[in-house]
């Protein structure tokens, strides 16, 4: 489903600050895999997510979605095949917004917007449907502000909004590290539980070996701008914590 | 006395016109939009020009929004398409509608003698057709920020990485909101030249800083979340500041001081809850919402 070939990129080229972020990456991942994504603070995770989200473009390489080349597509576009959480609870959601507001415009995702009631026909029995399996209660308050609700419930909502209008992708980028223990196992069970559902394809970066072991069905660990071990399966289910930890450099 | 409060409320009501499109820019988008001080006189300019040379004055006023709408358009492509930064993107536009507002008229001042307007001479009739107006605006503006386009206007300056991320093209949504901003500054300014019955090119000069006494004046006295209750807070806190600004002038404030004192009145209201003891208000919030989120971080 998603295939990144040859991928190079480097910040501040020609200059002497230049940095070599990703030296050639080639990767394909299918339909159903749940990847996650290990490795050492600059070794080029961010920066990988960003490419396939389209935040940034590489400086070689090909990025297929589906077969179809979106090397070039701008991150708007790709947005319409991709979900995305990012670490900071704040960045999924409008604060200023209402709970359902908010739920009504992830559900046009890759839609055309018009001058129809963003919140009309059976909108909001679709978002209160879709909030009560969060099991937060939230189903009761959609007309509360976002600005209102905490950083683990503003997490929850994000993942429903990344997931609800079935995108072919979704990329987690250190999704529960800003979080509280309680709200970060939250959030990890309901990601699980979410791409279980949904059996959409799926990577997230994460800096906690546990989760990094114990979620998906494939780990792949980045060291240096390459991808250093990419392990599936039973390979990965054989993995222990302390092998992963010695790998870091 | 009582003709002096009729005079000021009908002011009020033409130019809340204008703060509401001042409030879309500046609270909605979150895009402190300079180009407004050109779009209130080009509004003036297109519909004095078009009522003298004979057009219909309800059509003449609707050129007017059109023409505003058009300006707003120039500055959002100029911040979206050029990437030139919000504030050179509106100062440039209104720099460039100077010149273009004195070509629409052929003169800096165009009189409307004898001509036939939207409003009459008879008492009570401009307080009337503007009231009217502000009524229809804010119910069309109410229903607009619910639709699905609305919406994403809202989200756009609340969160616009939010938006990208749903696949969302905010470039058009940001040249939209800013159309419809200063579509609204112009019709007011149309309005106020039927009004007064003269468009005059220096009519715009502090048209944001009058617009944000407005809006912030409106949130401080009435205030609440909610956009229906936004706009009706940003039209009645146009009309306290006209209140204001006539008491002032019957005081003895010499109306050349006018924009010094609304200048001075905005610095106050900003500052002034800094200090502890005056702090009876909640500090307006004049930072886009983003970069206060920024600092929270």
């Amino acid at each position: 489903m998603l295939e990144l070939i040859g991928i190079h990129k480097s910040f501040n080229r020609g200059t002497v600050d230049e940095v070599q972020v990703l030296k050639g990456i080639n990767l394909k991942i299918n339909d159903g895999d749940f990847v996650t994504l290990v490795g050492n603070n600059g070794a080029g995770k961010t920066t990988l997510l960003n490419i396939i989200a389209g935040s940034l473009f590489p400086d070689e390489g090909k990025v297929l979605i589906d077969g179809v080349d979106v090397t070039n597509l701008p991150e708007y576009k790709r947005g319409r095949l991709i979900g995305r959480v990012f670490q900071d609870p704040l960045m999924g959601t409008a604060p200023s917004m209402t709970i359902n507001e908010n739920m009504a415009l992830a559900l046009k995702r890759g839609k055309r917007l018009g001058f129809k009631w963003a919140l009309g026909g059976n909108t909001k029995a679709m978002i209160k449907d879709s909030l009560e399996t969060l099991s937060l209660g939230l189903e009761e308050r959609g007309r509360a502000g976002v600005g209102l609700l905490s950083g683990g419930q503003r997490q929850a909502i994000t993942i429903l909004m990344a997931t609800m209008a079935e995108p072919k992708l979704l990329l987690l980028d250190e999704h529960t590290a800003a979080l509280d223990p309680r709200a970060a196992s939250l959030i990890s069970e309901l990601t699980e539980r979410i791409v279980g559902e949904t059996g959409v394809a799926a990577i997230m970066v994460t800096h906690n070996l546990s989760s990094a072991l114990s979620m998906g069905n494939r780990l792949i660990m980045m060291e240096g701008g390459m991808i250093a071990l990419d392990a599936k399966g039973d390979e990965k289910k054989r993995l222990t914590h302390e092998e992963l930890l010695a790998m870091y450099v | 006395m009582q003709g002096l409060i009729f005079l000021t409320i009908e002011q009020g009501l033409a130019f809340s016109v204008m703060a509401i499109g001042v409030y879309i820019s500046f609270r909605i988008l979150n895009f402190a939009d300079l180009s407004v001080d050109g779009s209130f006189p080009l509004g003036a300019a297109t519909a004095a020009s078009l009522i003298a040379a004979g057009v219909n004055p309800y059509m003449a006023t609707l050129a007017a929004f059109i023409a505003g709408m058009a300006a707003g358009a120039v500055t959002g492509l100029l911040n979206t398409k050029a990437h030139i930064s919000e504030l050179l993107s509106g100062i440039l536009t209104m720099t460039a509608l100077y010149s273009i507002n004195l070509r629409i008229m052929g003169k800096s001042n165009l009189p409307l003698l004898n001509e036939r307007l939207i409003i009459t001479d008879e008492p009570l009739n401009a307080m009337m057709v503007f009231g009217i107006i502000l009524v229809v605006l804010i119910v069309l503006l109410y229903a607009f920020f619910y639709t699905e386009i609305g919406l994403a206007i809202r989200a756009l300056g609340s969160n616009p990485k939010m938006l990208i991320s749903l696949g969302i093209n905010t470039d058009g949504l940001k040249v939209l909101g800013l159309s419809l901003s200063n579509g609204l500054v112009a019709l007011s300014g149309s309005l106020i030249a039927q009004y007064q019955g003269f468009a005059d090119v220096g009519m715009g000069i502090g048209t944001i800083v009058i617009g944000l006494a407005s809006v912030i004046i409106g949130e401080m006295l009435i205030g609440g979340s909610g956009i229906l209750r936004s706009l009706i807070s940003v039209a009645a806190g146009s009309i306290i500041y006209r209140m204001a600004i006539s008491l002032a002038m019957r005081a003895g404030m010499p109306p050349t001081d006018l924009k010094l004192v609304t200048a001075v009145g905005v610095i106050l209201i900003l500052t002034l809850p800094q200090f502890k003891g005056i702090a009876k208000f909640k500090r307006p919030v004049i930072e886009p919402a983003g970069k206060v989120q920024k600092a929270e971080r």
